[in-house]
């Protein structure tokens, strides 16, 4: 089942901030309207629902994993397998400590960087709607229809939004 | 000089009439803790100890132009200290070798654990694991512990490789070694005391330097049997060890208290 | 030229001055890429031939066994403070200065990280049996020491690089993007698709971008920090005199910036006189640089300061000796050009603003505090070492050519990376000046025109 995408290129934001609404008036759901920019906006400023993201609970969870890693890797294998030195303990917290800073750091970062890849679906070499003016500058509005019919209504909504530019995604 | 005498050898000392409490190393349960007392009144500075160790342990030999460059392997050395000007000059020595220290500071350092605390009290190098990574020398605040820079080939140049001896590991390049109190011999004796059914009785293993010094300065032996040589030279009054301030615990005591 | 003509007219000749050592190169880079690969190469070679032939080829003795290598990584380890310092703190704080300036400092960090973790396999005996180190299963049951500050290295250095590896590549996405949409030769168009992992600009990722950034930032600002103190605890854990002391994890930290702040302010002038950037890279941002600078030369001159008044008071025989052979013995020309270097003459220069905006003055006084910092190191790991213990076993060192070829070799291996990127990627990053422009739009608001963005 293949969906149409029509792309619509502004040069400035506040066409393309009133476009998206247009489309919103003529109940086009707000999940099929995507915004592509070259820079990041305040998300108030499209009048979409809040994107939302899981990052941080991720990360959180994945830094107490990488402090139980490194308590393992420290204090048990030192229990496990115990080779006394110079007087110091057996299971030296102090020094296990400095090792689950650094196993629950790494773990945290790893897990941020592959969160935001995952959830943003990265890397992605599919052919999905995008216009290479985003680049330069410019917004471009993309806009999922089901069929050719809805297209062209989407066609005529955007036109009517002072779009330097209205296409459809090949 | 003198003043410098006292302070890298501190003497801080317990002096007490009895034998200072030599408690196993925690949780061990071993029936040895291998003990040193070493006599600064009698030693003569000859230097036989030097060589016995040498030759026992196969230590590399190096010439004046290595040892120029510091690059000389002595497990066992006499440090030489000048006191007063001519005509009134007298000289101190100390024979140094690992102290086998009970909180040593080279052991934690290694990232290998190539060396650690035996349960006999005696600090193990292990040669094999070593990466050489140098950090128990610059940790060890008696420089007793020594780098391999050539190889063993270098070393024992044709026809030496003939006296080395078959008991002690010939080290290759890139590793650390130190004094181990002959722990071939003390190895060879417990097995052969265990088939026997029983304990390392005294006098029975000696380490090279004590075997042959002339003046009967080193005395080695076991610090947890009340009744050894070692123990008994222990309990002196006269007895101190090296850099003790510093909280290393060694089990090498010295004597001094004649006239300097 | 042989980027693509602009798409549509729009806000493109930013892209077009930043991508444009992407898509050129002159026969000076070339040149300049030739003699670090020929510097690289003979430290390599030397290194190698070390390995073959034995430590013994070094100036190192017994006591003396960390010499110039160790000062080498502690030195390249300091260097990639300030990648961090700069894309991280500032980032947080929201000075928006920043943005010209935080990828060149990224790769600065990621280089001179990759840089100095050779040291610790170049310094060791054995060092085909490195990885003993790491800790994995084996049938022997060996784990490795995680009581030493060795081990703590390992981890803290593979954490600070593979963070700053993330950070340093995952903003550069979007730039990427722009990249791939200018590239015209289908191996370059191949190349920046690949790296740009499809990135398209909807507002989900930047969404998320965003907060992954902002995350990196927070993580990786303590592991910086972290990574440097567990460094200097691989001396202060010591009982050597005049390492062991509580100072050396800030004085580390401390130090790592101020050396790492030189190099940037190095790289940035010189990268903006090689690019003709100075639209970019204006004087404003090298004051703002310099005035961080400034600040941690102070606070290094303060702990610096401290650390020799408590030795000298305090008189501790094994410390005394030492502090006598940095005063007047050997060591005596590399402590007062470290001081010259560090304090004397860069804190009195760096407090005029006609010096921090100018930027030949500038390289001059950051080459010179590196000199300094280098110093510094050596002066650190060197003296203590040289009269440690029983003084029948005090001596001297000096290193060999082998030392100096090790010392070369960083040097040519940082700048032969650093230029390969400077091909491969948006050295400014191209979508955080545009960030910075579109909140600087200004709206009026009766008689006023305000900013219209103003903090996010």
């Amino acid at each position: 089942m293949a969906d149409t995408y029509v792309l619509a290129r502004y040069r400035e934001v506040d066409p393309a901030a009133a476009g998206i609404q247009r489309l919103l008036g003529a109940s086009v759901k707000p999940e099929d309207i995507d915004v592509m920019t070259g820079v990041p906006y305040p998300e108030e400023v499209w009048g979409l629902p809040e994107s939302k993201s899981n990052i941080r609970k991720v990360a959180a969870m994945f830094w107490v994993i990488g402090a139980i890693c490194g308590f393992t890797l420290a204090a048990g294998t030192a229990w496990l397998y115990p080779l006394p030195t110079g007087g110091k303990p057996i299971v030296s917290l102090p020094t296990a400590a400095v090792i689950v800073y650094e196993m629950s750091m790494l773990m945290g970062i790893f897990s941020v960087a592959a969160a935001m890849l995952i959830e943003s679906k990265l890397p992605n070499f599919k052919k999905l709607p995008y216009h290479p003016a985003v680049s330069d500058g410019h917004v471009v509005l993309s806009v999922r229809c089901i069929d050719e019919s809805s297209a062209a209504k989407v066609d005529e909504v955007l036109k009517g939004s002072n779009a330097d530019e209205v296409l459809r995604h090949v | 000089m003198a003043d410098l005498l006292t302070a890298t050898h501190a003497a801080v000392s317990d002096k007490g009439a009895h034998a200072p409490a030599a408690a196993p190393y925690e949780g061990a349960g071993s029936p040895y803790r291998w003990g040193m007392a070493v006599d600064l009144d009698r030693c003569t500075g000859c230097g036989a100890c030097v060589v016995a160790c040498h030759a026992e342990n196969n230590l590399p030999i190096a010439g004046p132009i290595d040892t120029d460059e510091g690059r000389s392997v002595d497990w066992m050395r006499i440090e030489r200290y000048w006191e007063g000007h001519y005509p009134e000059i007298t000289a101190h020595f100390v024979p140094v070798m690992c102290q086998h220290c009970s909180n040593a500071p080279c052991e934690p350092v290694c990232p290998v654990f190539a060396t650690y605390h035996t349960p006999e009290g005696l600090n193990g190098m292990v040669y094999n694991r070593c990466i050489g990574t140098q950090y128990c020398q610059n940790n060890d605040p008696y420089n007793v512990r020594f780098f391999n820079w050539f190889e063993a080939a270098l070393n024992f140049p044709e026809p030496l490789p003939n006296q080395l001896n078959p008991d002690v590991t010939v080290r290759s390049r890139g590793v650390m070694e130190k004094c181990t109190f002959c722990v071939h011999r003390i190895r060879e004796a417990s097995s052969d005391a265990k088939a026997e059914g029983r304990t390392v009785e005294d006098g029975e293993v000696t380490t090279a330097c004590a075997q042959s010094c002339s003046a009967n300065v080193i005395t080695f032996g076991n610090l947890l049997d009340p009744h050894s040589k070692v123990s008994k030279a222990v309990a002196s009054a006269r007895r101190f060890r090296l850099l003790e301030g510093l909280g290393t615990e060694p089990v090498v005591y010295y004597l001094k208290g004649g006239q300097a | 030229m042989k980027l693509h003509p602009p798409l549509v007219h729009g806000d493109d000749k930013i892209n077009r001055d930043i991508l444009r050592p992407l898509f050129e190169t002159s026969w000076r880079w070339w040149a300049l890429f030739s003699l670090c690969l020929v510097g690289f190469g003979g430290g390599f070679v030397t290194w190698m031939w070390m390995l073959g032939a034995g430590m013994w080829v070094t100036g190192l003795h017994r006591p003396v066994m960390w010499g110039v290598f160790i000062a080498n990584f502690v030195f390249w380890v300091g260097l990639s403070h300030s990648g961090t310092l700069i894309s991280a703190i500032l980032r947080l704080a929201k000075a928006d200065w920043r943005r010209p300036i935080t990828r060149a400092a990224e790769a600065m960090t990621v280089f001179t990280v990759l840089m100095a973790a050779q040291f610790p396999l170049i310094h060791l005996g054995r060092t085909w049996f490195f990885y003993y180190i790491i800790p994995y299963v084996n049938q022997r049951e060996m784990w490795g020491n995680f009581r030493s500050p060795l081990a703590w290295d390992l981890m803290a250095i593979l954490t600070y690089l593979s963070g700053s590896l993330i950070y340093l590549y995952l903003p550069t996405v979007p730039d990427f993007a722009i990249a791939r949409d200018y590239a015209t030769t289908p191996i370059r168009k191949k190349l920046f698709t690949m790296l740009a992992l499809g990135w398209r600009g909807t507002r989900k990722e930047w969404h998320r971008m965003n907060l992954a950034i902002l995350m990196l930032a927070v993580l990786v600002l303590p592991v910086a920090v972290s990574v440097h103190t567990i460094v200097s605890w691989d001396f202060a854990m010591a009982l050597t005199p005049q390492w062991h002391t509580t100072i050396f994890g800030p004085y580390f930290v401390l130090g790592a910036i101020y050396s790492g702040m030189a190099l940037v302010v190095t790289l940035t002038v010189l990268i903006r006189w090689a690019f003709k950037w100075e639209d970019y890279i204006t004087p404003f941002h090298l004051d703002k640089l310099s005035k961080i600078m400034l600040v941690a030369a102070i606070l290094w001159t303060y702990l610096w300061a401290g650390d020799y008044l408590i030795t000298w008071y305090g008189r501790l025989p094994e410390e005394k000796v030492i502090l006598d052979i940095k005063n007047g013995g050997p060591f005596f020309w590399h402590q007062l050009t470290m001081m010259l270097a560090n304090t004397i003459v860069a804190i009195p220069l760096l407090a005029f603003k006609k010096v921090r905006t100018s930027p030949w003055a500038l390289m001059f006084i950051t080459v010179f505090i590196n000199v300094g910092m280098w110093l510094e190191r050596y002066l650190i790991a060197v003296p203590s070492l040289v009269q440690k213990g029983p003084s029948y076993t005090w001596t001297t060192y000096s290193p060999t050519w082998v030392e100096l070829m090790m010392s070369i070799y960083p040097f040519a291996g940082f700048v032969m990376l650093y230029v390969l990127f400077v091909k491969m990627a948006p050295f400014i990053s191209i979508w955080e000046i545009r960030e910075d422009r579109v909140a600087e739009a200004y709206k009026s608001m009766g008689q006023a025109k305000l900013r219209a963005i103003v903090a996010e």
